[in-house]
């Protein structure tokens, strides 16, 4: 991933076709991420809305990459939002994959190879509450700072921290938990 | 350390949760999922990066678009202040003045100054506001003095009134044949 400046920010006014490229190819895989771990059905689609929400404001960005992000992520957060209640609100109709059946019991054989950490950090996360998966979401995929956050999730960097405090002593109870029940 | 090392690590820190290895490989495992390569751009993305083509018939469009706008200002600024100097009491005055003195010039006694009485004809003997003085006029009665200016009247009238010569006057008395003699004064009365 090509490290996005403040100078290459700085030419969007002459060269915005370039300058966009610059910052897609910098911010889209952790966009893309975030929307992945936010559940999002399809998160490539969104990855495209998302930057296509961020072109016409991109020349009138303030403070540089570091507001840059903190845009492109409210509307990544604001459209995943977005997502959550619209498929609340309608049924979900995808395609019949086996894999994906969670009605399913697993064999023998998988309960042995299984372990905590093979579990995957999605699943793990998906034992938190709303806010604190957000606040992991947005501090460790999206490389946001406190105050970021607080300001995406209209929240105050106090409440942020204390989020942060929360989840992530769940996240050590839940693996714990897991690593004291594999056999 | 790497940078992904770096913000998980803080993250820990700031919670103030040492010994968690098993925690620390899970959220490197979180930040993972925004390391992999770019999605494919779509179709309307993919326009959006691709630098837009020089159209030189809209560079003439803009062009004569600028043009005639330019012209309107032109003209509307003209037209401003042509308004302003007419508005203006000096210009006024300035082209006032110009204007009487061409047509004085052109026209002379065409035209008078407001305000002033007009410019008597060569050769005239009244002198302006005499008109009606006791000089030249009837005798007016002692209830018309009430109107009349108490200023002494200094003025000759041009035309002597003949009723008012003093009646001892004698005319002349030219003996015959002596027309080329110069006519004697005439005999004082009081003498």
């Amino acid at each position: 991933m090509e490290t996005l400046t403040d100078e290459m920010l700085a030419l969007g006014s002459s060269n915005p076709a370039e300058v966009f490229t610059l910052v897609y190819q910098a911010l889209s895989p952790s966009v893309h991420g975030y929307l992945v771990a936010r559940g999002v059905d399809d998160p490539e689609a969104v990855t495209h809305d998302v930057f296509l929400a961020l072109y016409p404001r991109l020349a009138s960005v303030n403070g540089g990459v570091k507001g840059l992000k903190t845009l492109i992520f409210s509307i990544a957060h604001a459209r995943s939002v977005d997502h959550h209640r619209l498929r609340a609100r309608s049924p979900m109709i995808t395609e019949y994959l086996p894999e994906l059946d969670s009605r399913s019991t697993a064999s023998a054989e998988d309960h042995a190879l299984d372990s905590a950490l093979d579990a995957g950090a999605l699943e793990l996360l998906a034992h938190l509450g709303d806010d604190q998966r957000e606040v992991l979401n947005l501090r460790i995929i999206a490389d946001l700072s406190l105050e970021q956050t607080a300001a995406i999730m209209d929240k105050t960097p106090g409440a942020i921290k204390q989020l942060q405090r929360r989840a992530l002593g769940n996240l050590k109870q839940e693996l714990e938990m897991k690593v004291g029940n594999t056999p | 350390m790497t940078r992904d090392d770096r913000v998980v690590d803080d993250l820990l820190e700031e919670a103030a949760i040492d010994d968690a290895a098993d925690l620390r490989s899970l959220l490197l495992e979180l930040r993972s999922l925004g390391a992999g390569s770019p999605p494919e751009p779509s179709a309307e993305l993919a326009a959006l990066m691709t630098p837009a083509p020089v159209d030189i018939a809209a560079h003439r469009r803009v062009r004569n678009r600028r043009l005639i706008v330019a012209a309107i200002a032109v003209a509307a600024s003209v037209g401003v202040g042509a308004s302003a100097a007419a508005a203006s009491p000096d210009f006024r005055h300035t082209a006032q003045t110009a204007i009487s003195f061409l047509v004085h010039t052109l026209v002379p006694g065409a035209l008078h100054e407001p305000g002033q009485p007009p410019v008597p004809a060569p050769g005239s003997s009244r002198v302006p506001g005499r008109e009606g003085t006791s000089s030249g006029g009837p005798q007016r009665g002692a209830s018309d003095k009430s109107s009349v200016s108490p200023s002494p009247r200094t003025s000759v009238p041009a035309r002597p009134d003949p009723s008012r010569r003093p009646s001892t006057v004698v005319p002349p008395v030219t003996p015959p044949g002596a027309g080329s003699k110069p006519t004697a004064p005439p005999a004082n009365s009081h003498h």
